[in-house]
């Protein structure tokens, strides 16, 4: 394969190569290959339960990106059909910002039938887009469920958006990613309720061991509390939050990807659909091969 | 051609209305191919950069404000020079018939209006997709004579 375009920075050169690292074609190994040195650009993640206004959070932060005439790029994740394997990418519509600049690489992924909230291919789609010198990364993920921290293993830091009304404090304390965000956000400010919710986040945080990530009020329709936000973020690469904690959830992550790139895993699903073979014995089979 | 197939719905030129597109999205989701939509008023530039960087196969332009025969030939000649000949460029909405041949011959590769169902819209990606695979011109700026309908 001939990787001069894109080595030169070619758009379309970008999105093939970012297609072939989609399909499993192309892997992080294989890019180290085509280029020499590789800085990982600075990740973030962005996530939080569906209709908490992730996608109009985003719209700000890359503005505020574009404004300091920064290279990013951005990716989107929505979850592909568990029945037809079709996905609806629809987050253009809400970042309206998402096809104005030359500056702005802009990209939906779809799950495509992995468990969680990021598709498995998306690491080495960050080394890629790091290898080409994008300065800051912005994934933006599936509205993530309590479990699901993934998220955290593929970025530096994450950002979790949450909302009056999303649920009750108990919620609030069992989710996971509580303990792994760096940032929390209280979005649609504007409403009522959301003072409350930022109470009861403070307090749910107070309780526990770890550090404690600053709580923001933001309302992403008004247009308020984002210079605060920014702030953090400029002073964030200086800190980082539960590091162990990442580094065991990127392990499990890598781990599980490699499970989904296993040549065999069609036909052991199909195996175990037909109930020809126990999970120890797909299990076995795994880790063999 | 790969196993998931990209499709991008947009919506050119000022008109607001967008039912249908959202409908054809839907029905092509359901159909297996990752679907993305645009939103509303985007300009020829912004289309063809999102069909860039979602390295789109197919390109679906959905025009109701009677725009179509300065849009749509414009994205097309967009898309040619940014080097996406290969690109299947299909269009829908309210499009007369007397505009059809125009559009044909500009590359559009298919035209659905009002009352297409979305068996039809599916058969048409197969056999696009079909002559991709075959090596067969089928592109917006390959050419062709070939239509769909």
């Amino acid at each position: 394969m001939d990787f001069t375009k894109l080595k030169q920075g070619d758009r379309r050169a970008l999105s093939k190569t970012i297609s072939l690292v989609e399909n499993g074609e192309l892997n992080s190994a294989d890019i180290s290959n085509i280029f020499s040195d590789i800085e990982l650009a600075e990740v973030w993640a962005i996530t939080g339960s569906p209709g908490v206004g992730k996608s109009c959070i985003c719209e700000h932060i890359i503005d505020n990106w574009l404004n300091s005439n920064q290279k990013i790029a951005v990716l989107a994740v929505d979850p592909s059909s568990p029945l037809s394997g079709g996905a609806l990418l629809g987050d253009r519509i809400r970042i309206n910002n998402s096809d104005n600049s030359d500056n702005l690489y802009f990209r939906s992924l779809a799950t495509r039938g992995q468990s969680g909230a990021i598709p498995s291919n998306i690491i080495d789609i960050v080394h890629l887009l790091s290898a080409l010198k994008f300065e800051k990364i912005l994934i933006e993920t599936v509205g993530a469920g309590q479990a699901e921290v993934r998220v955290a293993a593929v970025s530096k830091f994450l950002l979790l958006v949450e909302a009056p009304d999303s649920g009750d404090m108990l919620q609030a304390e069992k989710a996971g990613l509580m303990e792994l965000a760096d940032i929390i956000l209280v979005n649609k400010s504007d409403l009522e309720r959301a003072n409350e919710k930022e109470e009861q986040l403070k307090l749910a945080l107070k309780l526990s061991e770890h550090e404690i990530p600053p709580v923001l009020m933001v309302s992403a329709k008004e247009k308020t509390g984002f210079e605060e936000l920014f702030v953090e973020m400029m002073k964030m690469p200086q800190k980082s939050r539960s590091q162990s904690l990442k580094s065991r959830i990127s392990l499990s992550y890598a781990w599980e990807s490699l499970l989904w790139k296993h040549k065999d895993i069609d036909t052991i699903i199909e195996k175990l659909d037909s109930k020809d073979i126990t999970l120890d014995e797909a299990l076995n089979h795994l880790k063999g091969g | 051609m790969d196993e998931h197939l990209r499709i991008i719905i947009a919506k050119p030129g000022l008109d607001g209305h967008d039912r249908g597109a959202k409908v054809v999205a839907r029905a092509l989701r359901d159909a297996g191919h990752e679907v993305i939509y645009t939103g509303l008023r985007r300009t020829p530039e912004e289309i063809v950069r999102t069909v860039i960087d979602e390295d789109a196969d197919f390109l679906g332009l959905s025009s109701l404000s009677g725009a179509h025969n300065f849009l749509i030939p414009k994205i097309i000649e967009l898309l040619v020079e940014s080097d996406c000949n290969d690109v299947i460029v299909f269009a829908g909405g309210i499009i007369p018939e007397k505009d059809r041949p125009n559009l044909f011959s500009k590359g559009v590769r298919a035209i659905f209006g009002p009352g297409t169902s979305s068996i039809q819209m599916s058969e048409f990606v197969d056999s696009a997709s079909k002559r991709r695979v075959e090596s067969l011109p089928v592109g917006c700026g390959e050419d062709t004579d070939w239509h769909w309908n």
